[in-house]
């Protein structure tokens, strides 16, 4: 239901608008650049392919991570009385706010050959994740994650507890009860959520660039195509760059659909 | 709505978008101050700004307001109105762009040279002794990427040696390249000297690679020469040359 808002107040309705611009000039901008008649030419050179490959492979396995790995924490962080609880909270939000080539730099020397952990991985296992595929899909869950666990943290403590209190009392076993009452229950917020993470790490530049490098059919994907050709290309920068938007804002409208037909 | 509604109302918005306006204005203004030259500079520049600015003080020159960025990036904003007194570019390509979009001023002068050296990880783990070992896809290689004036170099430089690198990242930028090697984490790369330099990583002497040059150009865009001027003269060339700039 909306709230009555017959009469906007100028006082609000003029700040409105002129936050309304600052968001949505770039874009125009953007699209008036865009080279709409060798768009399909500029989406198809093999270098886009190659990144849009690239972007997908990292995208979807990095959505499908956050959705293993995410699901118990943000049961784990609504459900759980956890020692320090708002302190690792804020742990799981800071990629949020963080800025990405940050991230990438503390996931350099985290998980790098020289690094905390990076050292044994590649002392033990021989694995070294920059430069690898690998390594731009942890970039990308590291800064999609939050998105999702506090997406669906939400809805864990919108939906309450009583469905499975009922279903503990009629017997059922807690991870039984998790799987079929609370995940049920909360399966939009669980969409919402892996089409946020997946948004996100399609559009995870800084810190994919500063942990797994940059190379074509390996780690370059779209955003980092489109950085390196501006350098050199504009035209097939902003072909990409209409493809991020495309897919960003039809996204975006399809979970706005969803949380409205609630 | 009755007439002093709508004044009242006027009055209401104009109350709201004049700061509103007026903070954007000055956002957008900077504070630009006319005394100081504001300097477009390329990133790889930045190591000799402190130098710079002290000699610029004892000769009682205006701290200039240096910007760096890639050279193409400060090219392409330029091209798209930024506001600037000097433009310096580390490349002839970057500088031809911003000449062809006319955007340069009447003189354009090389002012000092860079070249690449083949920089390795910290102890050497990758064995790497000649510039041949960058065809070696064990080892973990890093160039910029060609987009960039230090892989438009490296790419030239390496074809004409008969080297095929096998590359395991393209950097953005010689810094992000410079970085990685500086952790540990690529065996060997092609930075600029200066960068390996001021970082501080270990060189492997290839010879002949100070043949294959880059070029840095200045060109004065309000008519104040004394900021390159400066770069040209012995004081200001002896500030390059201890950067590893020059020849």
């Amino acid at each position: 239901m909306r709230p009555p808002a017959r009469h906007a107040p100028a006082p609000l309705l003029i700040p409105a608008g002129i936050g309304l611009l600052v968001v949505a000039i770039p874009i125009v901008g953007l699209l008036q650049r865009a080279p709409w008649s060798s768009l399909a030419a500029q989406l198809t050179e093999p270098a886009v392919l190659d990144a849009i490959a690239v972007s997908l492979i990292v995208s979807v396995v990095s959505a499908v991570i956050c959705l293993v790995l995410g699901l118990p924490l943000a049961w784990a962080l609504a459900r759980v009385e956890l020692r320090g609880g708002r302190l690792i909270r804020a742990a799981v939000m800071l990629p949020m706010v963080l800025p990405p080539v940050v991230g990438g730099t503390a996931l350099l020397f985290a998980l790098g050959r020289r690094g905390l952990v990076g050292q044994w991985l590649d002392r033990w296992f021989g694995i070294t994740l920059p430069f690898t595929t690998a390594g731009a899909i942890l970039a990308a869950t590291f800064v999609a994650l939050p998105f999702f666990v506090t997406t669906v943290e939400a809805a864990l403590r919108q939906n309450g507890t009583d469905l499975e209190e009922a279903a503990a009392v009629s017997g059922a076993r807690p991870l039984v009860a998790f799987l079929t009452v609370t995940v049920p229950a909360s399966r939009e917020s669980i969409v919402a959520g892996f089409a946020l993470a997946w948004a996100r790490a399609l559009g995870e530049f800084g810190a994919t660039v500063t942990f797994a490098g940059n190379l074509a059919g390996r780690t370059r994907t779209l955003p980092l195509q489109t950085f390196l050709a501006l350098e050199s290309d504009p035209e097939a920068a902003l072909a990409i760059s209409v493809l991020l938007l495309t897919v960003s804002l039809g996204v975006l409208v399809a979970l706005r659909g969803r949380w409205l037909m609630r | 709505m009755s007439r002093p509604r709508l004044a009242a109302r006027l009055a209401l918005v104009a109350g709201a978008a004049i700061p509103t306006i007026a903070a954007l204005v000055l956002a957008a203004s900077g504070d630009n101050d006319p005394d100081r030259a504001l300097i477009l500079a390329p990133s790889s520049l930045a190591v000799v700004q402190d130098e710079l600015d002290a000699a610029f003080a004892q000769r009682d020159i205006p701290e200039p307001e240096w910007v760096f960025a890639g050279s193409q990036t400060i090219v392409a904003q330029l091209i798209d109105g930024a506001p600037a007194d000097l433009l310096l570019t580390a490349s002839q390509v970057t500088l031809d762009r911003a000449s062809e979009a006319g955007v340069t001023g009447p003189t354009e002068i090389a002012f000092t040279e860079n070249h690449l050296v083949l920089a390795i990880a910290e102890g050497n783990p990758g064995g790497v002794t000649e510039l041949a070992d960058l065809a070696d896809p064990s080892l973990l290689v890093g160039v910029c990427a060609i987009d960039v004036p230090c892989g438009q170099l490296a790419s030239e430089m390496t074809n004409a040696l008969g080297v095929a690198v096998s590359a395991d990242t393209e950097e953005p930028s010689v810094r992000s390249l410079s970085t990685k090697l500086m952790a540990g984490e690529l065996d060997a790369g092609l930075i600029y000297r200066t960068d390996a330099l001021a970082t501080g990583v270990d060189t492997i002497d290839v010879p002949g690679i100070e043949q294959y040059r880059t070029t840095y150009w200045g060109s004065t865009l309000t008519g104040d020469d004394t900021v390159l001027d400066f770069l040209l003269s012995d004081a200001g060339q002896a500030i390059l040359r201890s950067a590893g700039f020059g020849s």
